[in-house]
């Protein structure tokens, strides 16, 4: 039974870092999101394949700095969230952030001792395993903010929804104006902007004298196309929103002293 | 273009005022002379505007608090608002910047007047970091607001530039700790809260929420906003009104405000504004909506259109 328990551990810690890296490929991502990643899904496959003492250790350190590292953040930065499973933990870090965090270093320590790889675990899963699994991984999802996050998510309006630029794509992919203008997916669009619920592409068209201009529909996937010529109209910050004029004169600059 | 025509939200109200941001080049008791950059010459050459603006008994001058014209020395940089009718200066700060951001650290230095407090500050990926020091005559009012000043908490205050760095002089945050409890979100399209400055130049806004995906110009690193306020790109046009003096403008979007996500203050100019920035802009631009510098917000209806 002993034996049961701990390789549920190896289980729950392996599918932690995997939710983890998942989450994190959806969210925006910067160099040291990136090597966050890379780090998570290593340690996650070597878990998958792996016995090695030195694996277990690096789990266990990493679990117990996170630790630490949330527990001087929850107190230094408080409006900020871990980032720990993407967009969903964006949420101010809690007591009971760094508790789930706490727990999952205990995980990685009971894992410790376990004699068999996580794929020869997950070959044996069910049984007692996968009642133990899930009752564990239910136990941390009833303390972790992100399931109200993705609750909360669900229902929140399109215009403030971080929708993934590989969502709109597959949408734009297979919608009927893509198909329209025969455009290949290997295009990088000439440009990629947001606005509200829309969400728009430039590519260059067939002729290469004329972009195309996409708007994805971020609420419910309807897609407009539309042909324009030449390159779109410079932003102009002194334009509008001013009143008259004052009086100008022009010159050479002066310089501050 | 792909989309139609947008839509207006706002209805329109009072006009912005044209306000001039240079360099003072000339001052006398009855007139400012300033310079600022201008569009640069066909053959490249960097050319200026000259602004000649009258000033009366009226004209108030700011400079690290209530001044004269004396303050208005040439190479200083001033902001001016004009009257209501545009035919002189109204107000005019010389020299004011605006730190804000998160405390990278804390020091102290001795002087003869008392101790000097330092403290520096990141001022968000796309501003520079900065060291502001708080004389011994600023630091009461500073305290008030930032009771502690510990490296990770926020900092907004509104400064002097002198030739040693940024001089605190007052608090620019009418709360001093960052607040976690979202306010209710938009109605009917519109958002209410509160509007700072930068010291941007030209005109225009930075937005706390830009989409940090493709050309948007988000960070991805940046704070989830207080206020609830919808994804937008460099370039989308704001409509925004000063609810303290009724005048409004379409301003771009030309910066990402990160800092501003990271604030959940409110205004309290014209009552008290729900929580949360929803722009910050130049200073040029506020001052055109009526606001004062020296205050460092005003109570605003923002809308996209």
């Amino acid at each position: 039974m002993a034996h049961v328990l701990i390789e549920t551990q190896l289980l729950v810690i392996t599918f932690m870092f995997a939710l983890a890296v998942l989450g994190k490929l959806h969210a925006p991502k910067d160099k040291v999101r990136i090597l966050y990643i890379l780090i998570e899904g290593a340690v996650c496959v070597l878990l998958l394949v792996s016995v090695h003492l030195l694996v277990r250790l690096a789990t266990v350190m990493l679990m117990i700095s996170a630790t630490w590292v949330l527990g001087e953040m929850r107190v230094l930065r408080p409006g900020q969230g871990c980032g720990c499973f993407g967009v969903l933990s964006s949420s101010p870090i809690t007591r009971m952030t760094v508790l789930r965090t706490g727990l999952l270093a205990l995980v990685a320590i009971a894992a410790f001792p376990a004699q068999r790889t996580g794929l020869e675990v997950v070959a044996d899963l069910p049984g007692w395993r996968s009642l133990l699994f899930m009752a564990e991984v239910g136990l941390i999802a009833a303390i972790s903010p992100e399931i109200s996050m993705a609750v909360r998510r669900q229902r929140t309006a399109c215009e403030r929804r971080f929708v993934p630029l590989r969502e709109t794509l597959a949408v734009l992919y297979a919608s009927e104006p893509w198909g329209r203008h025969g455009l290949s997916r290997k295009t990088e669009p000439v440009e990629v902007w947001r606005e509200l619920c829309w969400r728009f592409f430039v590519y260059p068209s067939g002729d290469g004298r004329r972009e195309v201009v996409f708007a994805v529909s971020l609420a419910d996937g309807r897609v407009r196309a539309a042909l324009v010529d030449g390159e779109p109209s410079a932003m102009s910050p002194g334009g509008p929103g001013a009143g008259p004029e004052l009086p100008v004169a022009a010159g050479s600059a002066p310089a501050r002293p | 273009m792909v989309l139609g025509s947008p839509e207006r939200l706002l209805a329109p109200g009072e006009p912005p005022l044209r306000a001039a941001e240079g360099r003072i080049v000339d001052a006398s008791p009855h007139l400012i002379v300033l310079w600022a950059p201008g569009p640069a010459t066909p053959d490249g050459a960097p050319a200026h505007r000259e602004y000649r603006l009258p000033m009366s008994e009226k004209t108030s001058v700011w400079h690290g608090g209530r001044s004269g014209p004396e303050a208005l020395q040439p190479g200083r940089d001033a902001v001016v608002r004009p009257t209501g009718d545009g035919l002189a200066a109204d107000r005019i700060w010389v020299d004011i910047l605006r730190i804000n951001g998160t405390i990278l650290s804390t020091g102290q230095r001795r002087e003869r007047r008392g101790t000097v407090h330092l403290v520096e500050v990141d001022q968000g990926p796309h501003r520079p970091r900065v060291q502001v020091s708080i004389p011994p005559e600023s630091l009461g009012k500073i305290l008030v607001r930032h009771p502690l000043m510990l490296p990770g908490q926020l900092f907004d205050v509104i400064a002097r530039r002198t030739g040693e760095g940024p001089v605190a002089v007052r608090p620019s945050t009418a709360q001093s700790a960052p607040m976690t409890v979202a306010p209710p979100g938009p109605e009917g399209g519109m958002l209410r809260g509160t509007a700072t400055w930068y010291s941007g130049s030209g005109r225009g806004a930075a937005y706390p929420r830009l989409d940090p995906l493709g050309d948007s110009g988000g960070c991805p690193e940046a704070a989830e906003p207080c206020a609830q306020l919808p994804y937008l790109s460099l370039g989308s046009t704001l409509e925004v009104r000063n609810d303290c003096t009724g005048r409004g403008a379409d301003l771009d979007v030309v910066e990402c405000g990160c800092n501003a996500a990271l604030f959940c203050d409110r205004c309290v100019e014209c009552g008290t504004s729900p929580r949360g920035r929803l722009v910050e802009l130049t200073k040029t631009s506020f001052v055109e909506l009526g606001g004062d510098l020296d205050a460092g917000c005003f109570n605003v209806t923002l809308a996209v259109n």
